[in-house]
């Protein structure tokens, strides 16, 4: 199972029972993992690199085993 | 991110279940982001201000075509709250998919930054969450490429 927390205030990890420790080191996903594609009239975001990948480099499981990512942010990708 | 969530929740990696914790807000969301989600809890508290919320969100949601939405109340105090929520939901067609009480035990827990479920396994508001999950377990089906349930939070009590 896999939570994505996406919130302005991430505190997802807490209740799925992580620590503050583990929680401080946890790297958010990077807006850098997407990037908008245009075709013709559409702008869709995309990955620029698999999702497993994605999941083994940012996800923390939790004591549940529950793999928990932070993607705060990434809907701003490519913005700006 | 959420045009992301149908990748993630299908990119390879044999998920069984997706859960996202968003804000509230579907400002993002088309028909083709969107896929990919099951079911949709709405986050409100009894107070008008709140429900409104829901009140916006959950036609937009369905115009979407969700399959599954439904309101979840949270802090709820007293009979008068319920009755508030439940009257405001009744009127416009949104289902109800639990109340959780007001509990102490969440502050507690949050102060000494553990999970409640760990913190007081037995409090009230762990029962009415297990009576959510038991929720979606029975009404939502899994689909083979997997399935997101997107909680869009507002009034998240930690």
């Amino acid at each position: 199972m896999t939570a994505i927390d996406g919130d302005p205030n991430p505190n997802l990890g807490v209740a799925l029972g992580m620590s503050q420790e583990e929680l401080g080191e946890l790297v958010w996903v990077p807006k850098e993992i997407a990037e908008i594609k245009e075709e013709g009239e559409s702008r869709s975001l995309v990955l620029t690199q698999p999702a497993e990948e994605v999941a083994d480099e940012y996800g923390l499981a939790g004591p549940d085993g529950v793999n928990l990512m932070v993607m705060t942010g990434v809907d701003h990708a490519g913005a700006g | 991110m959420r045009s992301l969530l149908g990748e993630l929740a299908t990119g390879g990696t044999n998920e069984e279940v997706t859960i996202t914790d968003m804000e509230a807000s579907i400002e993002h969301m088309s028909r083709a982001t969107i896929r990919h989600v099951e079911a949709m809890l709405i986050l409100t508290e009894p107070y008008y201000r709140s429900l409104e919320t829901v009140g916006r969100i959950a036609p937009l949601v369905r115009e979407l075509g969700i399959e599954h939405i439904w309101a979840v109340a949270n802090k709820v105090r007293s009979p008068r709250d319920e009755e508030i929520l439940r009257s405001y939901c009744e009127d416009r067609g949104i289902e109800i998919g639990g109340i959780v009480p007001f509990d102490e035990a969440i502050q507690e827990a949050d102060r000494e930054g553990r999970a409640l479920i760990d913190y007081e396994p037995e409090a009230e508001a762990v029962g009415a969450i297990e009576r959510i999950a038991d929720l979606l377990e029975r009404e939502v089906a899994v689909k083979n490429n997997g399935s997101s349930d997107g909680g869009n939070g507002e009034g998240d009590q930690s």
